[in-house]
């Protein structure tokens, strides 16, 4: 476990020398900002577009924060060549992945934790209500999203060649899943055939990524989730995002650096 | 040696060239946002005769009017709304202007049922975590009955009017809203602002009028109306009686009579419903009327959905 900390400790200490993150956040901050000083018919207490706003531009930076983070970790890491002297330390392959991912994953909590505190004041101020606990389960289930993501994109990195190619190929299904994952069965039936038997396939298949995205509820002012639905996705993310360790483990352990 | 990838990048700030194009492009962007409107001015022109997104997206910004109208909609059911993927029958008129009665209702079928019964476990779980039940922002929305929570769907009224100012829709729903609000001169100045754009619109009109009836500016409002009528009758009569608007129309002349109704003019009441008997889609209910006023009773007010929803609520 130290040797995973150990490693996990660099990715995060990366992080913070990296200033994407603090750009990201200064972004969604002006952006925010600039829209809240719109003026709506003189109603000061006008919210929602503005949570809505908000939320999707930290949803935007969590996915490039998760996918960028995880990306580079082992091709930049072989292109450097400080590949070999880590591996030539008394530390196995999959303690190093297992330590990127847990570094990747604490930067995003690290950095989700001031994209929500930023959205809980601006949401506080306008609207004057506190609802801790939906934010605490709305960042929570992000988080897990963000494992999610950060465990794929770290078995991508270890499939494909190229970083463009690996962050294409996973934004471009984490768009997918986000936006049509709960639609696919639908799909499917309406499709038949073939086609019709593949996406319902993908629909049992892949990852319910959707099912983290609370922010309607969050937007709307619904009232919390039950606490044994945050358990189910809990355990739902921990079983995905170990497969997906685990195949990119196996896989880390016939890759070659040379 | 520097390749020109290594001369892009920021060596001081460690920062990736992306990152500073985007965030030079939002400060540009926010900077015209603030700074554009009080350069007009200064020129001498009007300000909302130029704006940002015609300038950025010409007329192809009446594109993107749909979908915040829509989105509008999607906020009066505090986000439980049917995708492309869903059963839409239920959702075929806005609920917000049906609800205001500003548009005939076309709906069919159950509207909070679109999603359809379970499918399987993934559908099960996944219902828990998006708005799955079908509510009003004035009517029965989670903890908000009362509070004015349909302002929130005024701004996305007010960008879609923007995005189109010839669909006349958005003025009369946004009006309907901010009178409910209490926000009376605003409602006139969105309407008028309609107006500017439309010029003699029926339904505009009407909606100018029930703000200046709402302002107890009883002669205005009736000059108003009579004026909509008449454009009404110039821009409808020509057409089949299929394809005429004769929602408005009757809405127009029904108002006509009760603010006569109101003045104690009881002749040019009975007038004004007896216009209104061959359009109006249940003249039963007219006939009716018409011989309650003749019998010497007051015309009642004819009210939007919304508020007799809203009696029915506060008297089970």
């Amino acid at each position: 476990m130290s040797h995973i900390s150990a490693v996990a400790g660099v990715v995060i200490l990366e992080m913070i020398r990296r200033k994407d993150v603090y750009v990201l956040l200064f972004l969604t901050a002006l952006i925010t900002l600039v829209l809240g000083s719109v003026n709506f018919f003189g109603d000061a207490k006008i919210a929602r577009y503005l949570k809505e706003v908000c939320l999707a531009l930290i949803w935007i930076s969590s996915i490039v924060i998760a996918v960028f983070s995880a990306a580079r970790q082992i091709p930049s890491e072989k292109e450097s060549r400080t590949l070999f002297p880590l591996l030539a330390k008394p530390i196995s392959r999959a303690q190093v992945l297992l330590g990127k991912f847990l570094g990747c994953w604490l930067a995003c909590a690290g950095s989700l934790a001031a994209f929500y505190l930023f959205f809980a004041v601006i949401s506080g101020t306008r609207e004057g209500q506190w609802p801790v606990a939906s934010y605490l389960q709305a960042y929570w289930l992000h988080l897990l999203f963000c494992g999610l993501v950060s465990s794929l994109t770290l078995l991508g990195s270890v499939w494909f060649t190229a970083i463009s190619s690996n962050t294409t190929i996973i934004i471009a299904l984490v768009s997918s899943m986000l936006l049509l994952g709960r639609h696919l069965h639908k799909v499917a039936m309406k499709t038949g055939g073939i086609p019709g038997h593949l996406l319902d396939a993908g629909y049992y298949a892949l990852p319910h990524l959707e099912w983290f995205d609370v922010r309607d509820l969050i937007i709307h002012n619904w009232p919390r989730i039950d606490w044994d639905i945050i358990a189910k996705d809990t355990l739902y993310a921990v079983a995905y995002g170990g497969c997906f360790l685990a195949l990119a483990c196996w896989r880390f352990r016939r890759y070659t650096i040379h | 040696m520097n390749t020109p990838q290594k001369i892009l990048e920021c060596p001081r700030l460690g920062v990736p060239e992306w990152l500073v194009a985007a965030l030079l492009f939002v400060s540009a962007f926010c900077l015209g946002f603030f700074v554009h409107p009080p350069l007009y001015e200064l020129q001498g022109r009007r300000p909302g005769a130029d704006d940002i997104m015609t300038r950025l997206l010409g007329d192809g910004r009446r594109l993107f009017a749909n979908h915040f109208y829509v989105k509008a909609d999607a906020y009066y059911h505090s986000g439980f709304y049917p995708t492309i993927f869903d059963d839409q029958q239920g959702h075929q008129t806005a609920h917000m202007a049906a609800d205001a009665g500003v548009v005939e209702e076309k709906n069919m079928g159950e509207e909070g049922q679109f999603l359809g019964a379970v499918t399987d476990w993934i559908d099960e779980h996944s219902r828990k975590h998006f708005p799955s039940v079908h509510t009003h922002l004035d009517e029965d929305a989670p903890g908000e009955q009362g509070s004015g929570a349909e302002r929130e769907i005024l701004p996305w009224l007010e960008i879609s009017a923007k995005m189109d100012p010839n669909w006349v829709e958005n003025y009369t729903v946004g009006a309907f809203w901010l009178r409910k609000l209490g926000k009376q001169p605003e409602a006139e100045r969105f309407v008028r602002q309609g107006l500017e754009a439309n010029p003699g619109n029926a339904e505009l009109l009407f909606e100018l009028g029930r703000c200046r009836f709402d302002a107890a500016d009883l002669e205005r409002a009736r000059n108003i109306w009579s004026h909509g009528w008449n454009r009404w009758r110039a821009r409808e009569e020509g057409k089949p009686a299929a394809e005429q608007n004769r929602f408005t129309a009757s809405q127009i002349l029904l108002n006509l009579a009760l603010l006569e109704s109101r003045l104690g003019r009881r002749d040019e009441c009975i007038q004004w419903l007896t216009q209104a008997l061959p359009l109006a889609a249940s003249p039963d209910q007219i006939q009716k009327r018409i011989d309650e006023v003749r019998s010497g009773l007051p015309l009642g007010p004819t009210k939007a959905p919304t508020e007799e929803k809203s009696e029915k609520i506060a008297k089970p």
